[in-house]
């Protein structure tokens, strides 16, 4: 049986103040004080994924780890980063500093723990983000497509959606008193950084006309349509505490990511500078959620570029909301191509890291490199490992500006890619170059008589040759090219060379198999075997103690 | 203001017609062209005629090129930056694809705004060979003529409505021919035409492959048309004319 968690809050709300139900009943306050922690997770403790994942972690002190001892969460997500894209990027990342590559480790290949992610949903067997990042985050795994719901979801119905709402970590973490902090190089908006704070029976529900404009959404009324993702943003402290009646949180401190259309109007008057539309904004309910969030939070920093960003001080800022981009930020090999200029992963990390910190409480951060997916869909092995490694530099300066004895990190992907490493290549050949074999000079030759690369797709686009394009979307302008090429005077190691493909698709897609998880600080230990997705939620929950807390901030 | 539609044929265009349509702005209307191309017979193959429609919509910094014949308009707007960037909307289906400024190829050129707008660059119009000029200020029609690598070009350019009234390429093996057919002034009827496409539900191609369960999309995916839009016949200059046969470039 499963409940609903926000229904229930507000029920109780109600029959507290129904002729002194109290009283009649005979309950006290502690008795209040368990109803609202049983209606805070409820619907989550009831489902079998969490409940599973939940045991799992129970064992903990087989493991020496101490609950409530990471007083700071940080999880980092690489979009679409699987094992063979962390390998490969730690090999560009060594052949960049001048080693054979092989022998490198990125930042979070030194964390002491690591183990395996099982990444399918409940209704796919290949996932997609929205499904895998609700797992992460709210410890239950669900169906594809939906953001912050249970698998009782069906996407698209909007009556669906009540009573199938699950609490994320990072909302627990607020409730708390944490400090709680949302980073992504895609739109902030997007499914993975949407997972962390919003409720959408689709994720491709980021603003009100996408609501609007989806035939195929069912059920929905018209002139009551669900609240869409970007609204859940800037709403995130309102909503929390109408679901809890009496919660005074503070809401989120940091914002920062791409994706300003879904909350500027569809009105040419509010472009900005950075615009790459005639109309910047999407919004078709006349709302400037930009300027709401900043009517919230009076002493915020509402940024648009790379010279707002430098202008905060992370000392003294109490909110920060960062939307660099129309759309997504740009990959980090064209980020200076942006029109305004945008800050780096590392940079929003590090700034991230220096305002939460202020909270004696600690803090809870999601930090996705959101583009590393969206460059193996286009086929640029490049693009791809090249954020990846800034995705690693990014691990590192939290690393680097945190204690280690407080601080939980977690590095995870939310699934992986059809991106292979193949062939045998002698020690130190260039991971993004052509095969050539132990012992030889000159690359070898398929049975076909052509060169071939380490690096490959099973499907998608396939060969293109842009010379030093360093935008790997620009691949969508090249005719789908599947199959084998010559590349004997090719530069496979260019910006602008596009992999081979087997089988031909408009755009590569995701893979089914396990990603790893990377873990430092308390609680890392839990790290280890092959794991439900989902159990991620539980071992940040542990570690922090973050649904105790809460329960007991809401007594 | 005053509102005409007309059918401007080249050949026939009369000097009262551009008189009238001159009082438009040419920074917002609409051009309608049958494009004709016929591959001449030759030893082992037929004769061949293929036709198209391209109609052209001008808005400020906003330029569309609407392919009637596959329901397909490309929109590009310029950037305070100097590049262009393009979305592609597919008009049977009332969805659209956005692209980042780079992502379709030529989007980086400074010359692709030219291009799309005019049709044919004042670079290519400027090495052809001005023959002669008929009619004065807003009626006037210059004739241009060219000869290169085994391609004879003509072109009929109206410089107050900055585009060709007519242009011709012939090989031994091919003629091709864009010919306007409509000069649609009415400043309303533009600003319906971008609006209506503007109301398109539109994704990011980036986000194709993360929305594989959204039909059209997937219809993409498998397909792959989406990336291939045809196009008018913007150079002149054989830098990248565009067949007039309704087919997708791949």
């Amino acid at each position: 049986m499963k409940n609903t968690l926000m229904v229930s809050a507000i029920a109780t709300l109600i029959l507290s103040g129904c002729g002194g139900s109290s009283s009649d009943s005979g309950s006290s306050s502690s008795d209040t004080d368990n109803v609202n922690r049983s209606a805070m997770l409820e619907n989550t403790e009831n489902n079998s994924w969490f409940g599973e994942a939940k045991l799992n972690v129970s064992s903990a002190a087989d493991y020496t780890v101490e609950a409530g001892s990471a007083k700071n969460i940080i999880l980092f997500v690489g979009d679409g980063m699987g094992i063979s894209t962390v390998t490969a990027a730690r090999i560009l990342e060594g052949q960049l500093k001048g080693m054979d590559g092989e022998e490198n480790v990125l930042s979070f290949g030194k964390f002491p723990f690591s183990g395996l992610a099982k990444t399918y949903n409940v209704d796919a067997q290949t996932p997609d983000s929205a499904g895998t990042m609700t797992a992460i985050m709210s410890g239950a795994k669900t169906d594809v497509g939906v953001i912050g719901v249970d698998e009782d979801i069906v996407r698209g119905d909007c009556s669906t959606i009540a009573g199938n709402e699950l609490m994320s970590a990072l909302e627990i973490a607020e409730i708390a008193g944490k400090s709680t902090g949302v980073i992504s190089t895609a739109r902030i908006t997007h499914a993975t950084p949407a997972a962390t704070y919003a409720k959408s029976a689709d994720r491709n529900w980021e603003d009100v006309s996408d609501i609007e404009g989806d035939d195929d959404k069912v059920n929905c009324d018209v002139n009551d349509l669900p609240e869409d993702i970007a609204s859940q943003l800037v709403n995130f402290e309102s909503n929390l505490e109408d679901r809890f009646p009496g919660l005074d949180v503070d809401g989120l401190e940091v914002v920062m990511g791409g994706g300003r259309r879904h909350f500027l109007p569809k009105d040419a008057a509010f472009n900005t500078i950075d615009a790459v539309s005639t109309v910047e904004g999407d919004r078709t309910d006349g709302r400037d959620l930009t300027a709401e969030w900043q009517s919230l939070y009076t002493d915020g920093n509402y940024v648009i570029d790379r010279a707002g960003f430098n202008a905060i001080d992370a000392s003294t800022a109490e909110h920060i909301f960062g939307l660099f981009n129309e759309s997504h930020m740009h990959y980090e090999a064209d980020r200076h191509n942006d029109i305004a200029g945008e800050p780096s992963l590392r940079e929003m990390t590090e700034k991230a890291i220096d305002v939460l910190d202020n909270n004696n409480d600690g803090f809870f951060l999601m930090v996705e490199s959101g583009r590393i997916d969206h460059a193996h869909h286009a086929g640029s092995a490049y693009s791809a490992l090249t954020d990846t490694i800034e995705f690693a530099e990014a691990v590192q300066a939290a690393v680097d500006a945190t204690d280690s004895e407080d601080t939980l990190i977690i590095v995870t992907a939310d699934h992986g890619h059809v991106f292979t490493i193949a062939g045998y290549p002698k020690r130190g050949n260039p991971i993004l170059g052509k095969v050539v074999n132990v012992g030889a000079e000159a690359p070898a030759l398929a049975s076909d008589g052509m060169p071939y690369t380490t690096l490959g797709y099973m499907n998608g686009r396939g060969f293109s040759h842009l010379g030093d394009e360093t935008d790997a979307d620009k691949g969508y302008g090249e005719r789908i090219n599947p199959g084998r090429h010559d590349l004997l005077f090719i530069d496979t190691e260019s910006a602008g060379f596009h992999q081979e493909a087997l089988v031909p698709l408009s755009s590569e897609t995701h893979s089914g198999e396990d990603v790893g998880i990377y873990a430092m600080g308390p609680g890392a230990s839990l790290v280890t075997s092959t794991n439900e997705q989902n159990i991620l939620f539980h071992i940040m929950d542990y570690a922090g103690l973050l649904t105790e807390t809460a329960d007991n901030r809401l007594q | 203001m005053i509102k005409i539609v007309g059918a401007v044929v080249l050949g026939v265009l009369s000097a009262n017609v551009y008189g009238v349509a001159c009082e438009t702005n040419p920074n917002k209307m609409g051009a309608h062209y049958m494009l004709e191309k016929k591959l001449h017979k030759q030893a082992g193959s037929e004769a061949l005629t293929s036709t198209s429609r391209l109609a052209l919509w001008r808005r400020g910094k906003e330029v569309a090129h609407e392919l009637e014949d596959q329901q397909v308009t490309e929109v590009w707007n310029l950037l305070p930056n100097g590049r262009v960037r393009p979305v592609r909307y597919f008009d049977e289906y009332r969805r659209g694809i956005e692209y980042q400024p780079n992502e379709v190829e030529g989007s980086t050129d400074e010359k692709i705004w030219a291009k799309k707008t005019r049709l044919i660059t004042k670079i290519s119009k400027n090495t052809m060979k001005l023959l002669r000029s008929q009619g004065d200020g807003c009626d006037k029609l210059d004739y241009y003529s060219a000869q290169r690598k085994g391609v004879h070009y003509l072109l009929t350019w109206s410089p107050s409505k900055e585009l060709p009234v007519r242009y011709k390429e012939v090989t031994q093996h091919y003629s091709f021919t864009a010919t306007l057919t409509l000069y649609e002034p009415d400043e309303s009827k533009v600003d319906s035409f971008f609006t209506d496409r503007d109301s398109y539900q539109t994704t990011d191609y980036a986000d194709i492959g993360d929305n594989e369960s959204d039909p059209f999309l997937l219809k993409m995916i498998n397909l792959g048309f989406v990336s291939h839009g045809a196009s008018g016949f913007y150079n002149a200059n054989g830098d990248a004319l565009e067949s007039a046969s309704p087919h997708h470039r791949h």
